[in-house]
């Protein structure tokens, strides 16, 4: 099947292809999970009005499950560009002496195992989203995951710029 | 055409149904909570400890169960997908384990350690990449 696809594509376009596939995974997430956080954190009480009213005027609870599916679907994106990036991408990184460029990518695996962790409490929390002994923890716990969400974007991004495939 | 509505229609019905029941269930709370509370706290044992159920090496596609150097060779070796497996298969065992016990020992649990634990892990995982911060 890959080699089916390499026939058409160069190995570099390929991998440049499910980067960006992950990217726009991440990208997704980091929209629903903030639209989230804003909402938990900062729930209207009226209807919505100026921009900032309405961001945070979203359904919280119905993004739960889209959310959980987005952070499997681009981690296992990531995993698999990792086996590549650590070849390519990171061995030039360190020869280049990016050493704090790599620290923080390596915070951004870490950060992303713990968070796929925490994902099965954070679905639960949000299908009781109605039951008021889980309110703090599942406002925290998504602000949590938001935070993480923009983390690994940022560092992802940083990383790209420093050495993408096929540079 | 009305039987494929009333089949998707009974399909879906039956999806909410299957998640409203999951989420009812008490078992799964305290699977969900122990699985939440043992990943950071697993994930940090493997990275301090170098516990991870496999080592993959990239340049060869070869694995290694446990934690394997580097073939002289071989290009480097790849410990996170081996550290994530064995987290995820300790929290599903401790997660499993904690369903046997009584319901009122899980409601003791502070939830807040759900999110507090995380933060923690940040720590010792950050000094555990100190090398990184440290050259250049």
């Amino acid at each position: 099947m890959l080699d089916f696809v390499l026939d058409f594509i160069s190995v570099s376009t390929f991998w440049t292809i499910l980067l960006i596939v992950h990217s726009l995974l991440a990208v997704a997430l980091l929209g629903a999970l903030t639209h989230q956080a804003i909402a938990v954190t900062m729930p209207v009480r009226q209807a919505a009005g100026n921009f900032v009213d309405r961001f945070r005027a979203v359904p919280a609870a119905g993004y739960a499950t889209a959310i959980c599916v987005l952070w499997i679907v681009a981690f296992i994106m990531g995993a698999w560009i990792y086996t590549k990036y650590r070849i390519y991408i990171r061995i030039p990184i360190e020869q280049a002496g990016f050493w704090k460029t790599q620290g923080f990518f390596e915070m951004k695996e870490h950060v992303a195992t713990i968070g796929l962790g925490l994902l099965p409490a954070y679905w639960y929390f949000w299908k009781n989203a109605r039951d008021p002994q889980y309110d703090s923890a599942r406002k925290w716990l998504t602000v949590l995951l938001a935070g993480i969400v923009w983390f690994n974007f940022l560092i992802g991004h940083i990383v790209n710029n420093v050495r993408g495939f096929g540079s | 055409m009305s039987t494929t509505t009333t089949s998707s229609a009974t399909s879906s019905t039956s999806s909410v149904a299957t998640a409203s029941s999951l989420a009812a269930s008490a078992r799964v709370k305290t699977f969900v909570i122990v699985f939440a509370l043992a990943a950071p706290v697993l994930y940090v044992l493997c990275e301090l400890l170098s516990m991870p159920l496999f080592t993959y090496h990239p340049a060869t596609n070869r694995i290694d169960l446990g934690w394997a150097p580097g073939r002289k060779g071989e290009g480097p070796a790849m410990y996170w997908y081996g550290w994530t497996a064995t987290m995820l298969i300790g929290c599903a065992v401790l997660g499993g384990l904690a369903t046997l016990l009584p319901e009122r020992l899980i409601n003791k649990i502070p939830l807040a350690l759900i999110w507090i634990l995380p933060i923690l892990a940040l720590g010792p995982l950050a000094w555990a990449l100190m090398p990184f911060w440290t050259k250049g």
